[in-house]
């Protein structure tokens, strides 16, 4: 069961219940100012000087009740995080330089709408709070009283292989921007990387002996080999028409050709690439053509060797293990 | 996140707010600063509304319209410095900071030009603060602060969910819960006395008070103001009411149209003979920005005010090296019966200036006078009783003089106030050949015996006239009291006509709406007056006295801001409460009671899972506890027809068992 992150809540409001449970994790909620609520500090101490130089009491009023209110804001923006609830959901692999996205799952268990809660990941620089750096991407949403909402936090993936999210940044600054309330979730989930598809798109020659085994000999033509049934997606121009006529039911015609050869892309292959990360980049582009020529492939690398096969699950598999190739994971 | 407009056209909610807020804090401003800038002003701040993204600055560092508003701005800087001749002043500060607002709005495109208008939106508020301080102004300003909180709020509402209703009530529910804080800090934080800094020159022009010249309308004017002058304390006896005489500024000039004070102003006072026992007394002036201070006739010393700081003139005048800008408090000694003797030969000729070639009529009725061998005395006398037996009438509302201010009046109108009737009184004497001259000041007062003390308000300001007698020296002759003795022994309530007042005509059908209105206006004046009592003049005197009736006598200003910290923390920590407590999820009292029946069974090892329904619960919990199994199915039973069958009749039931259900630890 993943872990269920809540965000601080004040010691007597409710939702206890959640908290009590053992796969919970409290995480403490921060405030700060941020720059614009300095700069409304630093108008609330000009209007005072003005106040206290022109002895106005109007002017002291007006000081003192928006000074008041930067108070009472605090409270907004504090009440506006707390007791949210987090669940984290497992991303979908990306390849490198794509954007990953996180998807988190908040649980508003209140009965106020949470307004503009935005999400980021947190940078290194943590000193640096009020400032987003550019190439981060924000996420913002609202979640209403009560209610489920899925976000997904992006990440831009760098390097093929697992990318961690990380520190995931939760703030706000509703209700007056004056004051933003944030927390930092630890994101345990991971999104696998594969490696960027790059390099010459046309297949590698396919190597008879080996990769058709018995029935390579009558490779080179275009020889029937028999009957199946019809499956659905099957190509019209294979169906045995003439068998469909004398109302046998509807056959396939087999073939054995270098059309529907089975593809083992190897570590050779890719040999004459100058580094491990290109070569990784051209298996995965081969991996993805073959997939797209609804050829049977293999994938025979170092420490991975995985039998023909096809379909999106068999993709994955071939492109995890390219993800995975090398790295302690 | 830095730019969301203009891809975002939602974001204008927030820009529309701003601008209205923008508006609502210029608008009190159109009469004190010039119209040019709040039409420019408005048209930029249309311009930016109409076209928000149009008027996008960003794209480019140096677009045209960018160059064609800055060389707009300067010029409008130039046009502020030429209209003021500064730009540091009350007004011409104002100016630039409407005229700045304007240019911030339209440049507004990125995440901190909207704060810093917003913020200038809040500042141009305080600044209305400045010229009025009244009910109407706060409740003006609320609504206006209230739209710039508006703003604000729906600029951070990223996703725009919000109605105008909705984000307007949550404002206003900000605003709301900020207000006892606000008032805490109002009446504990510590005040200090006096100006941090000289203010600028024209801070100070919203202050009332008899002015150092006199023209036909200048006293019927502050007649109607309802402002304190000053307060007076008695030491031991109360001279009567008819002596009641405050001298103020003494005008010896006339142009036939104005009266202005001359220079005298450096000369010692006259001799003065004293023919009664002195009068002790206190004044407490408010503050009305001229350099002089009122005594009541004779004044006998000098207040010593400081070193050099006041003086007494020749003729009697109390004057001040700074213009009176806070209110202060002086005491004083005055003869009510007293004798000046000396005229020197420079107040001689002051005394008989009269501007040439005018008052043709009246110049001609004193030579017939002279004609019929009256002495002085019995001239005097006989302008007196001219001004109370020829239809001469008393009147707020005098019909306009042109031409010959002193012959039409005489003559024509005969309607006028006190000013017109002691101006035309001391030109009848000069033009006889008695010295004559006209003092400033106020006449009577209110006893209030309730503080035991007289409050002088500006609705008392009067003009009489002092004449030169050589058996008696300077005399004083009050011609209105001529015309309008009640005006003299009564006070000016009593001569003031009924329409004064200014009735209503729907209040004025009957004598019980009548009635009605007069009653209104009593209870709108004194709601005024605790306004102006408790918020306007809360100062540090104020604050002193209030937190004296709580034992508080000597209290420093680090104990306040200690008594600040005391009162503030338990509100703001009451108001997290009410904020941060309560949701549904256990909110519900079914709820509640069945959570409760959870907790007692968890103490007995048996948790509830989050994901396990009541049934499925009740199950497990009978299973290990068979000895509270009947118990377990009854509540779950119960609590499936409330929630589930909507049976509410029997929450009762439920509380009930719930309570009893006390299972044994073991």
């Amino acid at each position: 069961m993943p872990e269920t992150i809540v965000l601080e809540q004040f010691p007597f409001s409710a939702s206890r219940l959640a908290a009590d449970n053992k796969n919970t994790r409290k995480q403490r909620i921060y405030i700060m100012p941020t720059r614009h609520g300095l700069l409304f500090g630093l108008m609330l101490f000009a209007m005072l000087i003005g106040a206290i130089n022109y002895n106005n009491s109007m002017a002291y009023i007006l000081t003192f009740l928006l000074g008041s209110l930067s108070l009472v804001t605090i409270l907004h923006t504090y009440r506006n995080l707390a007791g949210m609830v987090i669940n984290e959901a497992p991303p979908l692999p990306v390849f490198s330089g794509e954007l990953a996205k996180f998807p988190l799952i908040l649980d508003n268990r209140n009965r106020h709408i949470r307004f503009a809660i935005t999400f980021i990941r947190s940078s290194k620089k943590k000193w640096r709070l009020n400032q987003t750096s550019t190439n981060s991407h924000i996420t913002t949403c609202n979640i209403d009283q009560n209610q489920l909402e899925r976000i997904e936090v992006p990440v831009r993936s760098l390097h093929r292989g697992l990318l961690k999210a990380g520190r995931i940044k939760v703030y706000t600054i509703f209700p007056l921007g004056l004051f933003t309330a944030w927390s930092t979730i630890d994101v345990k989930q991971a999104c696998l990387v594969y490696p960027k598809p790059e390099g010459q798109k046309s297949l590698p020659p396919v190597d008879l002996t080996e990769s058709t085994g018995i029935q390579g000999k009558y490779s080179g033509t275009d020889d029937f080999t028999g009957f199946r049934n019809y499956q659905a997606g099957d190509s019209i121009k294979n169906i045995a028409w003439k068998v469909y006529a004398q109302q046998k039911g509807l056959f396939v015609k087999r073939f054995i050709g270098s059309g529907s050869d089975k593809l083992h892309l190897r570590w050779n292959d890719v040999s004459h690439l100058p580094d491990i990360e290109s070569r990784l980049s051209q298996l995965c582009c081969w991996l993805i053509e073959a997939e797209s020529q609804s050829l049977q492939y293999g994938l025979n690398i170092p420490e991975v060797s995985l039998d023909t096969g096809h379909g999106e699950k068999h993709l994955h598999l071939c492109l995890a293990s390219l993800a995975k190739y090398g790295l302690k994971i | 996140m830095n730019s969301r407009w203009p891809e975002n056209n939602t974001s204008l909610n927030s820009l529309y707010c701003l601008g209205a807020g923008l508006t609502m804090s210029v608008l009190p401003h159109v009469q004190r600063i010039p119209g040019w800038i709040i039409v420019l002003f408005l048209v930029l701040t249309i311009w930016k509304l109409y076209s928000p993204s149009q008027v996008n600055l960003t794209e480019r560092k140096f677009s045209i319209t960018r160059i064609f508003l800055f060389i707009l701005m300067v010029i409008g800087i130039i046009g502020i410095y030429f209209h003021f001749g500064t730009i540091v002043g009350r007004n011409a500060g104002v100016s630039l900071l409407v005229l700045l607002a304007g240019f911030k709005i339209i440049e507004t495109s990125q995440e901190r030009d909207f704060y810093v208008t917003c913020f200038l939106g809040y500042f141009l508020v305080v600044t209305t603060f400045l010229y009025t301080q009244t009910i109407g102004t706060a409740i003006y300003m609320s609504c206006t602060v209230l739209v710039m909180t508006l703003s604000l709020l729906t600029y951070n509402d990223y996703q725009q969910k919000l109605s105008y209703k909705a984000s307007s009530k949550i404002a206003a529910t900000l605003l709301l819960q900020s207000i006892p804080v606000m008032l805490i800090l109002f009446v504990l934080f510590p005040r200090i006395s006096g100006p941090l800094w000289g203010m600028p020159d024209d801070a100070h022009t919203g202050l009332t008070g008899i002015d150092d010249e006199m023209s036909p309308g200048s006293i019927s004017q502050l007649i109607l103001s309802n402002k304190v002058a000053f307060r007076v304390d008695f030491k031991d006896t109360q001279p009567e009411k008819s002596q009641l005489y405050w001298r103020g500024p003494v005008l010896w000039y006339t142009d036939g149209k104005k009266w202005t004070r001359g220079e005298s102003d450096y000369l010692d006072a006259a001799p003065l003979q004293t023919m009664s026992d002195p009068v002790a007394y206190t004044v407490t002036l408010e503050p009305h920005n001229q350099k002089w201070l009122y005594a009541l006739d004779m004044p006998g010393q000098n207040p010593e005010l400081g070193p050099d700081q006041s003086w007494i003139t020749s003729d009697f005048q109390l004057l001040t090296q700074k213009p009176i800008r806070q209110r202060i408090r002086y005491e004083m000694i005055s003869y009510p019966e007293y004798k000046i003797s000396g005229l020197n030969n420079d107040e001689l000729q002051k005394s008989l200036q009269l501007p040439r070639q005018q008052h043709g009529r009246t110049k001609r009725l004193i030579h017939q006078w002279k004609k019929e061998g009256l002495s002085k005395k019995q001239i005097i006398k006989r302008a007196l009783k001219l001004f109370s037996e020829d239809k001469f009438y008393y009147t707020l509302n005098p019909p306009l003089l042109e031409n010959d201010r002193v012959d039409q009046f005489l003559f024509e109108t005969k309607q006028g106030f006190c000013e017109h009737y002691a101006s035309t009184f001391v030109v009848m004497m000069r033009l006889a050949g008695i010295p004559a001259r006209i003092v400033l000041g106020y006449q009577g007062g209110e006893y209030n015996p309730v503080g035991d003390y007289f409050v002088v308000h500006q609705r008392n300001a009067h003009a009489w006239t002092e004449v030169w007698i050589k058996e008696q020296g300077w005399t004083r002759v009050d011609p209105t009291a001529a015309v309008s003795p009640l005006r003299v022994i009564e006070g000016i309530e009593s001569a003031l006509p009924g329409n004064i007042i200014g009735i209503p005509l729907m209040f004025s059908r009957n004598s019980l709406t009548r009635q009605l209105w007069r009653r209104l206006n009593y209870s709108w004046d004194a709601v005024n007056n605790q306004w102006n009592q408790w918020v306007i003049s809360y100062g540090p005197k104020r604050q002193k006295a209030f937190l004296a009736q709580f034992g508080l006598q000597k209290i420093d200003w680090s104990s306040m801001i200690f008594l600040i910290i005391i009162f503030i923390v338990p509100i703001l920590i009451y108001l997290a409460f009410v904020l941060l407590k309560s949701t549904p999820e256990n909110g519900e009292p079914v709820k509640r009671l069945y959570i409760k029946f959870c907790k007692k069974l968890a103490r007995c090892g048996i948790h509830h899972v989050a994901h396990e329904g009541p049934v499925d619960f009740a199950k497990r919990a009978a299973l290990k506890r068979g000895d509270l199994s009947q118990q377990i199915y009854n509540i779950t039973d119960i609590y499936i027809a409330i929630r589930y069958g909507s049976n509410n009749a029997q929450i009762p039931s439920l509380q009930e068992h719930v309570r009893s259900f006390r299972p044994s630890t073991n």
